[in-house]
C-alpha cells in the first residue's frame, strides 16, 4: 500500500535504452494504469517496480524507504501475468496456497486463507479443478487470489485482459475496483489498451518509446493530451488525424483540410505551413440525425460509408472522404448503414485539435474561435 | 465451375438445419454440444453464430460444412438432404483462423491451384486470378512466396482462394482473429464488400460480438448448445428475447433487477424487499402482466438509464470516463447497476443521484424462464 516513487530509472537491454529517465510516483491505495503501445517499455518498468529486474540507474522508494537492491518477496510485491502463469500440475487450492506453503505456514491457517480469498473472488467452486478446466476469468482469479493470499501490497497485472473475452473483462474490471477499495492494495495495470484508461480513469501515465510522455486522469491527457500520440490514444476510439495547409485567402487565414476549408478568426501561434487537425469520432455526428446537438462554427463533410462497425452498445462508420484513412463516426447506438451510402457529417470546429507538423499539441478549435 | 452438382450448387443456396443435435462421446460421458437447432440461413445472407467459448457455435458450423456429421438431424441446401455428404461434395468455402496455404507456392499458385483443379483454361485462370487479386489488394504480392507473407495478407489469399471456387456457401470460423487491428477494419469491410457483390450466403463464427453484429444479416446467439435467439443485430440490442441476450449482446450488458409487482389502487409497482417502488404503469398490458407474474426481472440497458431529478435513488460506486461518455456503476437499494450517460464531471464516487429509465426501452423477464414476457 506505500507511495511507489521512481527516481530517473533507467533500463538498457541489448543495447538500448528500454526506460529512459522515468520519474514517476504512484500514490498510495491506487488503481494506477501504465498505459502505451506495445514495447514501449511498461513492462520493464512494472518488472522494476517488481523487483524482478534492477534498473541499470535510478532509485525505487516505497513510502521513502530505498527498495531498489531488495527482491519482489521482501518489497511484498506480486506480480501477474498475462498468461497468469499457473502451475499447470496443480488444483486452483494447490496454486493460491503454494506461496503459503513456501512460508511454511500451518495446514489449518493455510485452508482457511485460501477458502477466504477464493470466497471474495467467486471461485470456491472451482477450487478443485486444473488450470486447463478453467475458463480465462478464472484463471485470472486464482492468479490475483495467489497475489492476494500472501498479503502483497502492491499488485503488478500485466495485459491483464488482453486474453479475455470482452464479458469477462466487464467482470475483472468491475472486481479490481472492488479488490483495490475493500483490500486497500496498490493495484498497477500495465496495459496497451486505451479501455483500461477509461475504465481506471483516475490515475493514467502513458509511455511511448521507453518514455514516460504524460501523467494524469483521463480527463488531463483526453482534453489537453501533450502530442498527437497522447490524443490518438487515449479515447474510445482512434481520434481523425487530418492534415491541412495553412493558407490565406481575403485576408483571412484558412486551413485546407482537403475536404474543406476551416477559417480562423483568431490567427493561432502558428510556424510553417503544415498543421495536423484532430477531431475525435465521438465529436463528429451524422447529419440525419436531427442536426448538430449546439450551434455554432459547424464544417460539414460528405462521404461515402466503408464499413459500419457495430461495436458493443454502439457504431462507428468509416466514411471514405477520399483522404488516405477514411474518417471515424462514432454513433452512440446499433446503426447500420450497407457499405456504398453517401453521408453527410458534421463537427464543431470548437472540438478540434490542432498539432504542429511535429505532432506537438497547440491546442484545442475552442481557442482559435476566441 | 458448379456445374458437377446442378440443383444445388449452379444456384443460390438456402440451407436448412432441421433439428441437429450433436453428442460427443468423452470417455464414459457425453457432451451435448448442440442442442435440438433448427435455422434456416436463407440465400445471399449473411449469418453469424454467436456466443461465450463452448456454446456449440464451431460444431455447427462444422455441421454445415461437412466436417462432422449430427447425431440426429437433417442438414438441407435447398431442399436436397446433403447430411451425408461430405465437405468437398457439398462445395463450401472455408476460411479459418489460420490461412491454409501451401507455403512453397506463389500466391499466383495457391490461388489458381482450385481452379486447376476444374480444368478451365490457363487464360481464364490468369484472368480470375488477376481479378480477385485486384480486388483484395494483394496484385503487387502474386509472385511472392505464401510463406513471405504477413498473417495479414496470407489470411487474404486465404480469401481470394475460396473466392475463385465459386463455392456454395462461405463458412468462417473466427477469420479475423490473427489479423492485426488495423487490417482487420479493411477485411471486414471486404468481407462484407464480397457477400454483397457475390451474393452467396456466408456464414461466420465469433466470440466476438462487434465482428458478428458489424458484419451479419442476422445473428444466431448461442448458448449452452441451444440457439437462444435469431434475429437482426437491431432486435438483438433492442429486443432480446431474454436475460442471456441482453447480456451478452451491448456492452457493458443490460442491467437485471429481479422485483416483485405490486398492484395498488389501478398502478402497477416495481418493488423490491429493500425497498425500490417504480411505477410502471405506463407499460402495455402491465395489468394483464401483473396478473399472471408476482415476480419479473426487470431489465434495461445502461444507456437507456439518465440521471434526474428524480426517479430511484442510487450512489455512485466508481466510474469509467468513454471519452464524451461515462459508465456509472451504481447501487440503488443492494443492487448494483450501471448508466451509460453523457461525462458530467461534477459527480464524484460516494455522490447520491436520482436515476430513471427509458420507458420505452425497459422489459420485463420471467424469473422462472428467463424469457421476456411479451
Amino acid at each position: 500500500m506505500p507511495t511507489i516513487k521512481l527516481i530517473n530509472i533507467c533500463k538498457r537491454s541489448n543495447g538500448s535504452l528500454i526506460l529512459k529517465n522515468i520519474n514517476l510516483e504512484i500514490p498510495n491505495k491506487s488503481l494506477y494504469v501504465v498505459l502505451g503501445p506495445p514495447r514501449s517499455g511498461k513492462s520493464a518498468l512494472g518488472r522494476i517496480i517488481a523487483g524482478l529486474d534492477t534498473p541499470d540507474a535510478g532509485r525505487i522508494l516505497f513510502d521513502d524507504k530505498d527498495v531498489t537492491d531488495l527482491g519482489p518477496v521482501e518489497r511484498n510485491v506480486s506480480m501477474v501475468f498475462q498468461d497468469f502463469a499457473l502451475y499447470p500440475h496443480l488444483t486452483a487450492f494447490d496454486n493460491i496456497a503454494s506461496p503459503l506453503r513456501k512460508l511454511k505456514l500451518p495446514k489449518e491457517e493455510i485452508r482457511k486463507r485460501v477458502l477466504e480469498v477464493a470466497e471474495y473472488l467467486k471461485i470456491s467452486q472451482r477450487l478443485t479443478h486444473y488450470p486447463s478446466e478453467l475458463s480465462g476469468g478464472e484463471k485470472q482469479r486464482v492468479a490475483i487470489a495467489r497475489a492476494l493470499v500472501k498479503g502483497a501490497q502492491i499488485i503488478i497485472l500485466d495485459e491483464p485482459f488482453l486474453r479475455l473475452d470482452l464479458k469477462v473483462r466487464e467482470d475483472m474490471r468491475a472486481e479490481l475496483h472492488r479488490l483495490q477499495k475493500d483490500v486497500g492494495v496498490n493495484v498497477i495495470l500495465l496495459s496497451s489498451d486505451p479501455m483500461d484508461a477509461m475504465a481506471f480513469p483516475e490515475n493514467i501515465a502513458f509511455m511511448q518509446g521507453g518514455e514516460l510522455v504524460q501523467v494524469g486522469n483521463l480527463i488531463e491527457l483526453y482534453e489537453n493530451p501533450k502530442n498527437i500520440s497522447v490524443a490518438r490514444y487515449v479515447g474510445m476510439i482512434e481520434m481523425n488525424v487530418i492534415q491541412a495547409k495553412i493558407a490565406r485567402k481575403n485576408d483571412k487565414r484558412i486551413l485546407d483540410t482537403g475536404i474543406g476549408e476551416i477559417t480562423l478568426p483568431i490567427t493561432p501561434q502558428l510556424s510553417g505551413s503544415e498543421i495536423l487537425v484532430g477531431i475525435r469520432p465521438e465529436h463528429i455526428h451524422i447529419g440525419e440525425e436531427g442536426g448538430h446537438p449546439y450551434a455554432g462554427n459547424i464544417f460539414t463533410f460528405e462521404g461515402r460509408v466503408k464499413i459500419s462497425e457495430v461495436i458493443g452498445s454502439e457504431t462507428i462508420i468509416h466514411l471514405d472522404v477520399g483522404l488516405a484513412e477514411p474518417i471515424r463516426i462514432l454513433i452512440p447506438t446499433i446503426y447500420k448503414k450497407n457499405p456504398g451510402e453517401v453521408l453527410r457529417a458534421t463537427f464543431n470546429i470548437k472540438d478540434v485539435y490542432l498539432f504542429n507538423a511535429n505532432g506537438q499539441f497547440i491546442c484545442r478549435g475552442g481557442s482559435i474561435l476566441g | 465451375m458448379g456445374n458437377l452438382y446442378a440443383g444445388v450448387v449452379a444456384f443460390l443456396v438456402r440451407i436448412f438445419l432441421d433439428k441437429i443435435t450433436k453428442i460427443f462421446k468423452k470417455g464414459k460421458t457425453s457432451i451435448v454440444a448442440v442442442k435440438d437447432v433448427t435455422l434456416e440461413i436463407p440465400e445471399k445472407t449473411f449469418v453469424g453464430l454467436l456466443g461465450p467459448s463452448g456454446c456449440g457455435k464451431t460444431t455447427t458450423l462444422r455441421i454445415i460444412a461437412g466436417l462432422e456429421k449430427p447425431s440426429s438431424g437433417r442438414v438441407y441446401f435447398n431442399d436436397v438432404d446433403v447430411t451425408d455428404w461430405d465437405a468437398s461434395k457439398r462445395n463450401v468455402a472455408m476460411v479459418f483462423q489460420f490461412p491454409a496455404l501451401y507455403p512453397t507456392l506463389s500466391v499466383y499458385d495457391n490461388i489458381a491451384t482450385p481452379l486447376r483443379a476444374s480444368k478451365i483454361s490457363e487464360q481464364e485462370i490468369r484472368k480470375q486470378v488477376l481479378e480477385v487479386s485486384e480486388f483484395l489488394g494483394i496484385k503487387d504480392y502474386l509472385s511472392e512466396k505464401a510463406s513471405k507473407l504477413d498473417i495479414n495478407l496470407r489470411q487474404k489469399v486465404a480469401i481470394a482462394k475460396v473466392m475463385v471456387r465459386d463455392p456454395t456457401v462461405f463458412i468462417l470460423d473466427e477469420p479475423l482473429t490473427v489479423v492485426e487491428p488495423k487490417a482487420r477494419i479493411e477485411l471486414r469491410a471486404k468481407l462484407k464488400e464480397i457477400q454483397l457483390k457475390l451474393g452467396k450466403s456466408m456464414i461466420y463464427v465469433s466470440h466476438d460480438q462487434s465482428e458478428v453484429m458489424t458484419l451479419s444479416d442476422k445473428i444466431a446467439v448461442m448458448n449452452n448448445g441451444e440457439v437462444l435467439q435469431y434475429d437482426t443485430p437491431e432486435n438483438l440490442y433492442n429486443k432480446p428475447r431474454n436475460t442471456f441476450v441482453g447480456w451478452f449482446i451491448g456492452s457493458p450488458g443490460m442491467n437485471f433487477i429481479d422485483c416483485e409487482l405490486i398492484e395498488e389502487s389501478g398502478k402497477v409497482y416495481l418493488t423490491t424487499v429493500e425497498g425500490l417502488r417504480y411505477d410502471i404503469s405506463f407499460l402495455p398490458n402491465i395489468h394483464d402482466i401483473a396478473s399472471s407474474y408476482r415476480k419479473v426481472i426487470f431489465g434495461i440497458r445502461p444507456e437507456h438509464i439518465a440521471l434526474s431529478s428524480r426517479g430511484v435513488k442510487a450512489k455512485c460506486l466508481h466510474m469509467e470516463r468513454l471519452g464524451n461518455m461515462m459508465i456509472l456503476h451504481m447501487e440503488a437499494y443492494g443492487r448494483k447497476i450501471r448508466a451509460k450517460i453523457p461525462q458530467i464531471s461534477q459527480i464524484r464516487v460516494g455522490n447520491e443521484v436520482y436515476i430513471d429509465f427509458n420507458k420505452e426501452k425497459i422489459i420485463l423477464f420471467d424469473p422462472k424462464t428467463g424469457k421476456a414476457i411479451i
